[in-house]
């Protein structure tokens, strides 16, 4: 995908430069031209830091070995993630898949993010995969990327917030203080869902 | 005491600068919130404060920075080492935006283009004392520029000091049988008018005065000078103008200057 978005970037970048070079005080027209664009221009902000993401993240795979993230082929706005479980938790040794759908707006509005990979913890619902996080809803900051929204996800799992529960559960069992009962639930749907299967 | 030996910190080259952490490219206007001091594209940290405006009732006097939380309640943009601007959080972004002419303005002030004094002949302007003859739009220029400069719609006022300390001046080369020098008398108005508008111009003070003489000098109305202004400009970026560019210049001049002419006429009639 690539070179074609390349090309797009570029395409998008020549356009731009067209606009301000023909631009002349014929204030009307001008204006007219302007507002008809701001649609697309917003596209094109968040499909430009989604290419500039894509790249880093090309740059990056290395250097978070716990992360993979991918571009859908043929969408920009669609990403997967692969996260593995943080080690000393239930969910050690589990790869874990993400879906990410970025909106237009993007980076002014958070992605929507939602497990593909079935997980028992009390801040994602058990049959959607929504996730409950507040960097997800009203705490989002333009500064966030993909890579670090896959960050908080993984401090989210080693550190689950019992009394904002999507699964409740499994946010009754912490809340009662069912440690055991909680852990035990979560390893076995890792071992189901998020491991190699044996045999 | 001893001295370590010289660290590679400052030996070394300087690491590339940080990009806006909104769009990830590198900084365009910076603009640096007033508490935290992070920086941003000022159009992107705009477009930030707008949407978090939008997203509230009441319009927002603060902002959280995207970076580290810290509220802050301005940007500080347009630092050119002479001067910088302000924009308040609770300010109506919507405002700022006055015109695409007023944004093309401000650009041309910003660039800091050297005043194409070759184009029109200023001395003469001076000596055969052209400004008996009235630039009747110069009220509607002055405006514009005061408008662009302090982006401030309201700036009637300004204008009407500005406009005033120039029409004394020419009222008083009519009065008087001045002998003085031509050059004398620029100096004069030119001093005049920057006093009158330092007080709100600030650092753009001598660009405005550059400009405003050009503008009285040139004869023309808005329009034409502003097209005369993109033309500076783009010989500033691509380094040459074509010669094409030039003659189009030129006959939609005359064009324009028939069609005044015939404007003054119907007036008259």
């Amino acid at each position: 995908m690539s070179p074609f978005y390349d090309w797009i970037c570029q395409f998008y970048v020549l356009q731009d430069e067209c606009l301000t070079k023909s631009f002349k005080p014929v204030l009307v027209s001008v204006c007219f031209e302007f507002s008809g664009a701001s649609s697309s221009k917003i596209m094109q902000a968040s499909r430009a830091r989604l290419f500039k993401e894509y790249k880093e993240v090309q740059r990056e795979k290395a250097v978070d070995p716990d992360i993979q993230l991918v571009c859908d082929d043929s969408n920009i706005y669609k990403w997967t993630a692969l996260i593995k479980g943080p080690s000393e938790t239930p969910y050690e040794g589990g790869v874990f898949q993400l879906a990410f759908s970025i909106p237009e707006q993007y980076p002014l509005l958070p992605p929507q993010v939602r497990f593909l990979t079935k997980i028992f913890h009390p801040n994602v619902h058990f049959k959607t995969g929504e996730i409950c996080l507040d960097i997800l809803k009203n705490a989002w900051s333009p500064a966030w990327t993909l890579q670090s929204v896959c960050r908080a996800i993984i401090a989210l799992m080693a550190h689950p917030e019992p009394d904002s529960p999507l699964n409740c559960d499994s946010g009754n069992l912490l809340r009662s203080g069912d440690v055991r009962g909680y852990r035990s639930m979560a390893r076995m749907y890792t071992r189901l869902a998020a491991m190699p299967k044996k045999g | 005491m001893v001295i370590p030996p010289s660290s590679s910190i400052e030996d070394g080259p300087l690491p590339p600068p940080s990009p806006c952490p909104i769009c990830l490219e590198p900084i365009d206007q910076e603009a640096y919130l007033d508490r935290c001091f992070h920086a941003f594209c000022y159009r992107c940290i705009s477009q930030w404060i707008r949407y978090v405006d939008s997203k509230h009732i009441q319009s927002v006097t603060s902002i959280k920075c995207p970076l580290c939380k810290i509220e802050n309640f301005s940007i500080v943009h347009d630092f050119n080492g002479k001067s910088f601007r302000r924009h308040y959080v609770n300010q109506d972004f919507g405002k700022r935006h006055l015109s695409d002419a007023h944004d093309f303005r401000m650009k041309f002030y910003v660039s800091q283009i050297d005043h194409a004094n070759d184009m029109f002949n200023v001395e003469q302007y001076w000596k055969r004392r052209k400004y008996f003859q009235k630039n009747i739009w110069i009220q509607d220029w002055l405006k514009r520029e005061v408008q662009t400069l302090t982006q401030d719609k309201d700036v009637d006022i300004i204008v009407h000091h500005i406009n005033g300390v120039a029409e004394t001046f020419f009222r008083r080369q009519q009065r008087e049988d001045n002998k003085a020098m031509a050059e004398q008398k620029r100096t004069e108005f030119r001093t005049l008018l920057s006093e009158a508008a330092r007080p709100f111009l600030a650092g753009y003070t001598e660009s405005f005065i550059d400009e405003l003489e050009l503008f009285l000098v040139s004869g023309l109305n808005m329009e034409a000078y502003d097209r005369l202004c993109v033309q500076r400009m783009g010989e500033l970026s691509s380094g040459e103008a074509s010669a094409d560019d030039r003659e189009m210049y030129d006959q939609t001049l005359q064009g324009r200057s028939l069609q005044l002419f015939n404007e003054e006429l119907g007036e008259s009639e």
